[in-house]
């Protein structure tokens, strides 16, 4: 029922000369949807409180409510014509007066988890780009229909919004980014397995994918207490994202999920000095996608061990440093990692086969991440003891993938059912750690059991055959002489 | 000659296909019996749900129209079974009671005297009449029995032949590499395992070449294609200024081995020793890795037959690394590969043995080439001798002449 909104309201900004890729339209279509989710969730509160005979207090002044500014109604429910604002007049006020009051609040607040520091991070990061208030009108009533109560229909509207995120990656190179695909995902969580009371941690969580697939997990399997969903909401889910639209779009998707106070902090992950983590900064699970290629500066090398400037390499040291011991990490990394024969990559292998129990390396094909030229490995680690074998999973889909034809659940299906035993099979070995090379500690993925390709025959079997088919011939030829004589 | 020459026109029934391309439907369930399904021998078929022309089983149907000197010309294919066929436009059927059919199929199938209407520039179109008027020669049935005989035993046994000499080319290739890769893979007494960063020089500095080149200069300038694949030297014919090719190319000298990284290049196996560039200088594709030998270990030729092996490229191909479309091979492989390393000497013996190896094979495979040519020669010429009336037991002497020189 939503999608038909969805996509008018991708029409209008399609329209307008502010909006210029899918970026745009998933990061305008936020904004507004926030605001609109914002309200909702101010009325049901408000409601609560009259309820129980008591004041609510309402975070936005009344100016600046939905109700007020986007859509006043009148006696029957409908646009009041009359108030509504529309065209310069509304751009104006959006951006000269809405924005720089949401943005505000990033000053009156200190902790992360409230809503004020949500509303204040979103608003002085993100510019409104819709320039024109006629259109901005018609999109204002689109999202008034989109109903923000019922979990049922956030779910809904979680599930579109998600395409919508997957179809960033159609906005060129950098739109892929964000978006790790979801059957790799919930693979991860399968193997990974939190629990109800752990606190599951993404230091690089661009569209919070990993952290929705694994409330959607965990909520699945928990018993559902009051205690058991006070803890899942409030105090499970933690996130560090960089950039802005990241940012926004990240908190929309828990939002959509049911989460309403995502703990998702705006920072630089790689800002902090890893020497400063101590054990109130470490989680049980951690399951990250790290952007790779990034050429991190001196300054924030300084933060690290091992200094390189590759951006995943940084994040990599960052999440072992933030596992509790026994905490469980799967971390999505360059296949490269596994083979470069640089001091940086030498000495993190050494360091994580030291520090952590590396049981399981899954290796995906070129194509699992569409868009990107990369081949990926995921690496499975658990923190406190060091590595002894690792089980190594060539992923085989049987098929090229690509944009059209993108990984599944079926894909995935074999890897999860197995991983647990870890068996010998034509597409999975274990390595003993003791045969690696102690120079280069080199993991790049060596499969012993996969057939042979046909070995050649000897040459001496070769001209055997040679002969004996000659010999034939010659006698085929002589039994044609003798036929047409 | 016994039995009677006649044409066609008097002894079989002809019928027109009709048009079938507005009715292509792959999920059909009857054959369009068209130029492109003949002249595959039934192989290419496509379908349709209408069958505008039924065909029955002994009916042989036979290409009217085709390109100058085209090979499917007067093709016939004979129809063996009713109710599948459906016959399309500018393909006849002809039926008759009047010969044995595989007898008449044979003697029709590219007929020269419907091949003479080919003029060799202009598209061929047979007409009804022209098919009509084409002579036949027709036998007592108990004759044209005899012929379908031989000639079906006589070509059964020459596909075979043909068969065995194909597989005996492939068989030919396969040694060659075979034998490579037994010779590659010895570990004989003196003999030291190096990468082949370590045995020559990977892609020398250009700088050097202002040493002894002047800006005006001519060196050699060499595009990609000019690279052989199997051709142990290249060299190019196109010429250029020192200065206009410096910057931008890959540089390289007379006795470097090149190899192209990129793919397709890498596979196909695009790989030589420059040779005769100018003033001994040569500037080409950023692709190219020159490997300048380290003389006093390793011989340039020796390194050429190591690189160019499909078991090199297999494990290069697998190990390639890159973004769809632009997949190269890795310094991991193209320089830390191993080499297995006998004396100078002993390479130069080697690389010797190879290069004689290579011409027997090479010679075999000419050989076999032209004995597949006289195989289809031989077809031909039975088949004229048979419809001269020549393939009967009475003119044994001229076909056993034919047989001659075809050992």
């Amino acid at each position: 029922m939503f999608e038909q909104t969805f996509k008018n309201i991708d029409d209008i900004l399609w329209k307008d000369s502010g909006a210029d890729s899918e970026l745009d339209y998933i990061g305008q279509t936020s904004w507004v949807m926030f605001l609109r989710y914002l309200d909702e969730l101010e009325q049901e509160k408000a409601d609560e409180a009259e309820l129980q005979g008591k004041e609510y207090q309402f975070i936005l002044d009344e100016e600046y409510r939905w109700p007020n500014w986007a859509m006043p109604k009148d006696a029957d429910g409908n646009l009041d014509h009359h108030k509504a604002m529309t065209g310069p007049d509304l751009v104006q006020f959006v951006d000269g007066k809405l924005f720089p009051y949401l943005a505000g609040f990033k000053q009156k607040t200190e902790s992360a988890q409230t809503i004020e520091y949500k509303i204040g991070e979103i608003f002085s990061e993100l510019k409104n780009k819709i320039q024109s208030g006629y259109n901005l009108r018609e999109i204002l009533e689109y999202a008034d229909t989109l109903p923000f109560r019922s979990s049922k229909d956030k779910h809904e509207l979680s599930h579109l919004y998600e395409t919508k995120i997957k179809n960033m990656g159609n906005a060129g190179r950098n739109g892929g980014q964000y978006y790790t695909p979801r059957p790799l995902i919930r693979a991860m969580i399968n193997v990974i397995d939190p629990q109800i009371g752990e606190k599951v941690y993404d230091g690089a969580a661009g569209s919070c994918g990993f952290l929705c697939e694994a409330y959607e997990y965990m909520y699945d399997r928990m018993e559902k207490t009051t205690d058991n969903l006070k803890a899942l909401h409030e105090d499970t889910f933690f996130g560090k994202e960089k950039k802005n639209l990241a940012y926004v779009i990240g908190i929309m998707n828990m939002i959509l999920h049911g989460i309403e106070a995502p703990n998702i902090i705006h920072t630089n992950t790689l800002g902090e000095n890893i020497r400063d983590i101590q054990e109130k900064n470490r989680y049980h699970v951690i399951l990250a996608n790290p952007p790779f290629g990034g050429k991190e500066r001196k300054e924030v090398q300084q933060n690290f061990d091992i200094k390189t400037g590759e951006t995943a390499f940084l994040f990599l040291q960052h999440f072992i440093k933030s596992l509790k011991t026994g905490g469980r990490a799967a971390i999505v990394i360059k296949n490269t990692f596994l083979s470069n024969a640089d001091n940086a990559s030498v000495s993190l292998r050494k360091y994580l086969l030291e520090s952590c129990n590396l049981h399981t390396i899954l290796d995906m094909p070129a194509g699992t991440f569409t868009g990107a030229g990369v081949k990926t490995v995921v690496l499975f680690f658990t923190k406190g003891e060091t590595t002894k074998n690792i089980w190594y999973y060539q992923l085989d889909a049987g098929r090229s993938m690509g944009k059209t034809n993108p990984l599944n659940d079926t894909d995935m299906s074999e890897f999860v059912s197995i991983h647990k035993d870890k068996p010998n099979t034509e597409k999975s070995w274990v390595f003993n750690v003791n045969d690696i090379d102690e120079t280069s500690f080199e993991l790049a993925p060596k499969n012993p059991n996969k057939p042979e390709e046909e070995a050649l025959r000897s040459p001496e079997e070769i001209l055997e055959e040679m002969e004996m088919l000659d010999e034939e011939t010659s006698s085929l030829l002589t039994n044609i002489k003798e036929l047409i004589s | 000659m016994r039995g009677e020459m006649t044409t066609l026109g008097e002894t079989c029934q002809f019928f027109n296909g009709k048009a079938h391309e507005k009715h292509i439907d792959a999920e059909g369930q009857f054959v369009v019996v068209n130029s492109k399904f003949i002249s595959t021998d039934g192989e290419v078929k496509k379908f349709t749900s209408k069958q505008m022309f039924p065909l029955v089983e002994d009916d042989i149907v036979m290409v009217m129209s085709d390109v100058p000197n085209g090979k499917a010309l007067a093709k016939c294919y004979l129809i063996e079974e009713n109710g599948k066929y459906s016959l399309n436009q500018r393909i006849c059927s002809i039926r008759t009671t009047k010969f044995n059919i595989r007898f008449l199929y044979y003697q029709l199938n590219r007929h020269p005297y419907l091949l003479a209407f080919n003029n060799g520039e202009n598209q061929t179109n047979l007409r009804k009449g022209d098919i009509l008027d084409c002579p036949l020669w027709k036998p007592t049935l108990e004759v044209q029995k005899q012929i379908v005989a031989i000639l079906d035993q006589a070509f059964a046994a020459i596909d075979q032949a043909k068969a065995n000499i194909e597989k005996n080319i492939e068989n030919a290739k396969e040694l060659f590499q075979s034998k490579l890769n037994e010779i590659f893979s010895q570990k004989g007494e003196g003999w030291e395992e190096k990468t082949l960063g370590e045995v020559s020089q990977i892609k020398p500095n250009k700088r050097e070449t202002k040493q002894f080149l002047k800006e005006d200069d001519d060196v050699s300038f060499v595009p990609m294609k000019y690279l052989g694949e199997n051709k142990m030297y290249f060299n190019s014919p196109e010429v250029k200024k020192f200065k206009d090719t410096y910057s931008g190319y890959v540089y390289f000298k007379d006795g470097d081995v090149v190899l192209a990284k990129i793919t397709p290049c890498f596979e196909n196996g695009k790989l030589g020793i420059a040779k005769g560039l100018k003033n001994g200088v040569g500037f080409g594709s950023s692709e190219y890795i020159p490997y300048r030998v380290n003389e006093s270990l390793i011989f340039n030729e020796y390194l050429y037959f190591f690189m160019n092996r499909a078991s090199f490229r297999k494990k290069g191909e697998r190990l390639m690394s890159g973004a769809v479309g632009h997949k190269r091979i890795q310094p991991g492989f193209y320089e830390e590969e191993l080499i297995p390393l006998p004396s100078l000497e002993e390479q130069k013996k080697i690389s010797s043995k190879i290069k004689s190896i290579q011409t027997a094979l090479d010679n075999a495979d000419g050989y076999y080439n032209q004995k597949l040519d006289h195989l289809e020669e031989l077809k031909k010429s039975i088949l004229q001798k048979a419809f001269a009336g020549e393939l009967t037991m009475s003119e044994p002497m001229i076909v056993s002449d034919l047989m001659m020189g075809y050992d």
